[in-house]
């Protein structure tokens, strides 16, 4: 696209964009709790691929947007994505040669802090308490985190964002 | 990079406070959901799909039979109505001679709900009216069975309604049977009524009515159904407890309703207010 150091932002818009629909799409009453945190995982994806581009400033900007889709407090989501996308660009190189069991189950924990640092802001702002099947939904990333990874990296590779 | 860091929690922080205790973001917000509004659209794909096969894909003979009922529902109505208006002149003939007016029907505008599970924990529905059809916040929302709720938050083509059962909502009701005022404020599922005492006449079934005291609700909507009365002599008040009326939870179309004004009678309409006012402190 612009340079060799910049190839396809619009890519990664896209696949953001994508997991933005994902996560306020209708489902049935009954599945709710099973819904993963779309924009969570992509957002990992991408800082852990490339994380000297993919960094805070996406983070909070995202973190924003995502705010105003659900109405919740303006600057939450920010919080809660800059704080994980921090630790993910300190430990993305151990994470890249985990194998795929051990990447899934670490982010099992990031889902969890994830769900622990939303849950707590939105508590602060005066939000009814919650369930625990509102926790369910970490397993959740955890286990769709292999398939997201490798079609995630296909289409990385195939429109050779770098 | 931790410096990045702190400074951006802090600028979040500072967002939540600002966003969370004052209004000053509310514009910003507007801006941010209009921009989404294609998002919204996106996602109720589906379910408009679904509905356009369902009223599509049908057999002639369902169509026929819809009809009917239609038809006869519409005839009942119809003659209910015929009632209505006669006692609507009585009233209103009965209201001028105690020397109080009460408003007339404003501008009402269907709008549908979008189908989108957009709320992390509130209880709240999207719109697809927004300021372009002149929706305000804290407008009133209605559908068939009584009132639903208000308007929270207005971007160019969507709207963010909050429902009646939500924690943070309230509104000023009186029990249909006895005219005992109350306030009935959300828990999440069902509606309860604050501060009132053991002694009070409310039994279950009693249908609760908007008050209009409030002004953000119109007068006489349905409300809620009282559904228990638990009266315990260590407890200061009744439990009382009422579920809402309204198909809160599978409304499809909503009614949004604006206030009665005349627009070449601005003045006018300011002293019929404060006559309603004293109207509604007489009773």
């Amino acid at each position: 696209m612009q340079n060799k150091q910049k190839r396809g932002t619009w890519v990664i818009i896209l696949t953001l964009l994508i997991a933005l629909i994902l996560s306020v799409i209708p489902l049935p009453e009954s599945w709710l709790p099973y819904r993963p945190d779309w924009l969570l995982l992509v957002f990992s994806y991408w800082v852990i691929a490339l994380p000297h581009r993919i960094g805070l400033l996406w983070a909070f900007i995202w973190g924003l947007i995502f705010d105003a889709l659900l109405g919740s407090t303006l600057g939450m989501h920010s919080f809660t994505l800059c704080v994980i996308a921090f630790i993910l660009q300190l430990n993305y190189l151990r994470i890249r040669i985990y194998p795929i069991w051990k990447q899934a189950l670490t982010m099992g924990g990031f889902s969890l802090l994830y769900l622990a640092l939303v849950l707590w802001l939105s508590r602060v702002t005066g939000s009814p308490e919650s369930d625990l099947s509102y926790w369910i939904s970490s397993a959740i990333n955890a286990l769709l985190w292999p398939w997201l990874f490798i079609l995630l990296r296909d289409i990385r590779r195939y429109f050779k964002v770098s | 990079m931790v410096l990045q860091l702190v400074m951006s929690l802090i600028l979040a922080a500072v967002l939540m406070v600002l966003d969370y205790r004052y209004d000053y973001l509310s514009s910003a917000r507007k801006g941010v959901s209009t921009v989404l509004a294609p998002i919204y659209f996106l996602a109720n794909l589906p379910n408009e799909v679904a509905a356009w096969a369902d009223s599509n894909i049908v057999s002639r003979n369902d169509l026929l039979n819809e009809n009917r009922r239609l038809k006869d529902e519409l005839l009942i109505l119809k003659a209910q109505n015929q009632r209505l208006i006669g006692l609507e002149s009585e009233n209103a003939r009965l209201r001028a001679l105690l020397g109080s007016s009460r408003t007339l029907r404003g501008k009402r505008v269907i709008a549908e709900v979008l189908n989108i599970d957009s709320s992390l924990f509130a209880n709240e529905l999207l719109l697809n009216k927004g300021s372009l059809d002149g929706v305000f916040v804290g407008q009133p929302v209605v559908d068939a069975e009584g009132i639903m709720g208000q308007v929270t938050e207005v971007s160019t083509s969507t709207s963010r309604m909050i429902l009646l059962n939500d924690q943070k909502h309230a509104i000023p009701v009186r029990v249909d049977r006895n005219g005992v005022r109350a306030i009935a404020q959300g828990n999440g599922r069902t509606l309860y009524l604050r501060h009132l005492p053991n002694t009070i006449d409310i039994e279950e079934g009693d249908l609760l009515l908007s008050s209009g005291l409030g002004q953000k609700f119109p007068d006489g909507y349905p409300v809620a159904k009282v559904i228990s009365v638990v009266r315990q002599s260590a407890q200061p008040y009744a439990e009382i407890l009422a579920e809402p009326t309204a198909n809160i939870n599978r409304a499809n179309h909503v009614l949004l309703l604006w206030p009665y004004h005349d627009p070449e009678q601005g003045s006018e309409s300011k002293t019929s207010d404060s006559e309603l006012e004293g109207g509604d402190n007489a009773e």
